[in-house]
């Protein structure tokens, strides 16, 4: 049993809440039931988080995601590349190590983020042949790179700050950023391809369908990397992308679910 | 505003937040403005899905990644209408224990049935707690850590749930769970957060990152990408003009009491029921019980419906003197409720023609009849006892199953209300005094009478003549019918309302085609495979006892599958899971498994997945029963003695 904290004071409360809600509601409603404090489910969450985390980088890292119930890792699926499911968002580069960044930052697990942010820096760049969903890899793994770097530069987080760090969580973003650019050249629309070839960029035979979110759900990411890195072109892109979304709504000022990169049509 | 579409208006808003340029917010206000005024429904609970052009509905369904939306709403300053958009998605959350995919809110029933840890509804709790402060936000979130611990926690992490209604586990763990659903649950609960104090822009990606950036006034240079430190000092000038960017509406800070839990865990809130109960099919909100004491006496076959000794009150519940007035009248219709529910729920199993849970109806309605006098005919103490003349529970050991119905698991206190002279200290101990016993929902690959029926079976061992006391019953759903009707069934593996029954025959000598019956008795089935009578016309195949050295069924490579293809196996316990056993033997094509207890008793075997700590395995269709001892030995017998022996499982 978990320690529960009792709470005297609650049953005049809670009466003065029945009688309140009068009439027919005072059947309805206001359990009383004893609540446990925040702390101690703050620190449930927190055993949660250390429970699936430490699983992940026992028996999955460096692969991308845990296999909670064979406890394996799992990467993308390469023998079947139409499973998208799994090979838009997984790559090939530890995806559930770089995701989570920043939580440990939250938790405030000084030593588990610098362990961690030290394993994502052995990697020099993301030269990876993988094909995988601009949307997906752009909030997952650009995102948690950029705020893993905002963590250690940035804010009240002095214990945070990484001994002899060189800017190498921002140049990885930078590199992997680079590399999803290619998605958003040659497009009629400005909206982006919806995947990508972190090797060789646009290849033929990618589609050109892409859903809304995916197009529209990257400005954040980009404009913080080009603020940090001073190249505008993440930002421009990324903003073109939203306006052009907006610029193909309906008369009922709504936008469709797909929308065709190329030609428009929704 | 769900799966396609949902962030994108998520990154209209917060690109505003974050960089401070007026066109994002005016093309959000303009896009939210029509999604008002075309996409939310009449109730102002539900957003559907439209055409762009027409406006016209083109669907009934939600999509869970819309659960995101009330927290986009806080954002934007829109508290009301974030409060009934969560309420809606808690609500789906509390009927399924989980969040399904997607549900269809004409039908009130799911369309897609996974939940893959997704974080939208906990992010929208965060933002929601954030902005009003207010505790049910809390009470909220400790509902989706208990269910996040209970169904999806398995050896080595956290797994999808491939069917909420079910809970079936799949064999993946987003990372989105650890980074996203976790955090925002973390910082839900974590009021000194440095993120919760902070006032600047950061905001939070669609992925739960927290990014910030440096107003436009300062960009960092491209020669920045050397070392360096970037924007680690921050001029007061920029920090006013954030302050004043913040869209965030900041109610009075308030301090959290000492007792800040003015809502249980179990309830919503009442100015949103029958929006829920109509939209979702989740009827809630009943007050807990009190001190209430029922007694229940379980009664012989002979006697009837009559029940042995009269329901004895000890105690009134405390009421108000707003309660007291028509109390005979609500008494009147709360007995008449619950009578309807446990008819309409014993109807609808006969209609969908569904394995009837063979409960004791005389049991059932003496505890109705003792629940009636009790607000909502909820107990919250509950104690029964069982004579010293009852034949039928007083074989095999002396002990039975005690099976709840309900519609959720739920954690079960039992404690005798004396020791028993004849008890030692050494037993006393073992039992620790009380017993708890937690459950899960009853897995079943057939659709249940209604998805939120479930079978929770205990099996605590309960000494024959002494009275019990149930202390506890936490986690239990309190308003819906089925969670009304808390029936409480006594099971003997002699009683005649056992789950399965095993008939053993052969070829009579000297009449070729007719089947002389051997042996007939019933059995437990396992939680993780069907019941025999779930299976039309239920399953026949021949006995075959396994060889003493693979009896236990635990190594699938060494089993002769010629002899057990097509044969119902019998196998001992020990060794390995039962689990491990059934999938062993189904592997190599038997069509059932009758496994023998070390002791004279028999229950119903849980799957791995039952208790919080393991895996559960996938379901079998092939069905998995339990013998005593006794019955063991007769089979070995039988077994010895004649030769292609024909067991029928129903």
């Amino acid at each position: 049993m978990k320690p529960r904290k009792q709470a005297p004071l609650l049953a005049p409360v809670a009466l003065l809440v029945v009688l309140l809600l009068g009439g027919q509601q005072q059947q309805q409603q206001v359990l009383l039931v004893e609540a446990t404090s925040p702390v101690l489910l703050r620190e449930e969450v927190r055993a949660m988080f250390g429970f699936g985390y430490d699983s992940y980088m026992l028996h999955a890292y460096p692969a991308d995601e845990l296999n909670p119930l064979e406890c394996t890792g799992r990467g993308p699926d390469k023998a079947h590349p139409e499973n998208i499911n799994i090979n838009d968002v997984l790559g090939d580069f530890s995806m559930t190590l770089i995701d989570t960044l920043d939580t440990h930052v939250v938790m405030g697990n000084v030593s588990e983020f610098h362990s961690a942010a030290r394993r994502v820096m052995l990697r020099k760049s993301f030269d990876i042949d993988s094909l995988v969903s601009v949307f997906e890899v752009t909030i997952r793994v650009l995102g948690g790179l950029l705020s893993g770097h905002l963590a250690t530069t940035l804010g009240p987080f002095r214990e945070f700050w990484i001994p002899g760090y060189q800017n190498e969580l921002l140049n990885l973003a930078y590199d992997l950023g680079k590399r999803i650019l290619p998605a958003f050249e040659n497009t009629r629309t400005g909206l982006p391809f919806p995947r990508v070839n972190l090797r060789y960029g646009i290849t033929n035979g990618i589609i050109n369908q892409t859903c809304t979110a995916g197009a529209g759900t990257l400005l954040l990411e980009f404009a913080t990397l080009s603020r940090l890195t001073g190249d505008t072109r993440f930002e421009r892109v990324a903003k073109r992308a939203l306006h052009a979304l907006w610029s193909y709504r309906s008369q009922l000022d709504l936008l469709g679910n797909v929308i065709d990169i190329q030609v428009s049509l929704v | 505003m769900g799966a396609g579409i949902d962030s994108y208006f998520e990154y209209a808003l917060k690109s505003y937040v974050l960089l401070g340029e007026q066109s994002y917010l005016d093309l959000f206000t303009e896009a939210y403005g029509a999604v008002n005024m075309h996409v939310r429904d009449d109730s102002k609970y539900i957003y559907r899905n439209v055409h762009m052009d027409t406006g016209v509905q083109l669907s009934s369904w939600v999509d869970s990644l819309g659960a995101f939306l009330p927290g986009l709403q806080v954002l934007h300053g829109d508290i009301s209408a974030a409060e009934r958009g969560h309420e809606i998605y808690y609500a789906l959350w509390r009927k399924y224990g989980s969040l399904p995919e997607r549900f269809d809110f004409v039908r009130r029933d799911i369309n897609i049935a996974v939940y893959p840890l997704r974080p939208e509804l906990a992010e929208s709790t965060y933002y929601l707690y954030r902005a009003t402060r207010d505790p049910y936000y809390l009470a909220v979130g400790e509902v989706l850590v208990r269910d996040l611990q209970r169904y999806s926690r398995t050896t080595c992490g956290y797994a999808t749930l491939r069917n909420v209604v079910l809970k079936v586990h799949e064999d993946r763990m987003e990372s989105f769970f650890l980074s996203e659903t976790l955090k925002y649950l973390y910082l839900l609960f974590d009021e000194g957060n440095v993120f919760n104090r902070w006032d600047d822009n950061w905001v939070f990606t669609t992925e739960g990152h927290l990014v910030h950036v440096p107003p436009r006034s300062a960009p960092t240079p491209a020669a920045a990408i050397a070392p360096a430190t970037v924007g680690r000092t921050k001029p007061k000038q920029q920090q006013q003009q954030q302050q004043q960017q913040q869209t965030c509406p900041r109610p009075a800070e308030l301090s959290l009491p000492a007792s800040w839990n003015t809502y249980g865990t179990l309830g919503m809130r009442p100015q949103h029921h029958s929006a829920i109960s109509r939209l979702v099919g989740f009827e809630n909100g009943v007050p807990m019980a009190d001190t209430h004491v029922a007694r229940l006496s379980a009664p012989s076959p002979s006697s009837g419906k009559r029940p042995r000794s009269a329901a004895k009150q000890q105690q009134q519940p405390p009421s108000s003197p707003a309660q007291q007035e028509p109390a005979a009248l609500r008494k009147q219709k709360q007995r008449q409720h619950l009578l309807d529910s446990i008819n309409s729920y014993q109807q609808q199993q006969r209609d969908q023609r569904i394995c009837a849970p063979r409960t004791s109806t005389a049991v059932a309605a003496q505890l109705l009849a003792e629940k009636a006098g009790h607000p909502w005919g909820q107990p919250s103490s509950l104690s029964f006892h069982l004579g010293p003349d009852q034949p039928n529970l007083l074989v095999a050991g002396r002990a039975f199953g005690l099976t709840l119905y309900t519609n959720h698991g739920l954690e079960l206190t039992i404690a005798p209300d004396a020791v028993p002279s004849d008890w030692s200290d050494s037993t006393w101990s073992t039992r620790g005094g009380a017993a708890t016993q937690t459950c899960a929902p009853y897995p079943s690959t057939r659709p249940l009478v209604s998805p939120y029926a479930f079978m929770c079976p205990l099996a605590l061992v309960i000494e024959n003549d002494v009275t019990y006391s149930v202390l506890k019953i936490n986690g239990l759903p309190t308003g819906n019918a089925f969670a009304l009707t808390t029936i409480v069934s006594i099971i003997n593996n002699d009683f005649p309302a056992v789950p399965a029954q095993v008939v053993l025959s052969v070829d009579a000598a000297g009449a070729p085609g007719q089947q002389q019956k051997l042996a007939a008795f019933g059995a437990f089935p396992s939680l993780f495979s069907l019941t025999p009578c779930e299976i039309e016309g239920g399953v026949t195949g021949r006995l075959v006892v396994l060889d003493s050295s693979v009896i236990r069924a635990c190594k699938a490579d060494v089993l002769p599958e010629l002899l057990v293809r097509g044969a119902v196996v019998v196998a001992e316990r020990g060794g390995c899971m039962f689990s491990e056993k059934a999938s062993n033997l189904e592997a190599k094509g038997a069509v059932a498994v009758i496994i023998v207890n070390k002791e004279d008793i028999a229950f119903h075997m849980s799957g791995p997945g039952d208790n919080e700590e393991g895996e559960r395995h996938a379901l079998s269709s092939m069905p998995t029963v339990q013998v005593p001892r006794s019955r063991g030995i007769e089979l070995y017998t039988l077994a010895a003695q004649h030769a292609n022996i024909s067991v029928h499982l129903s």
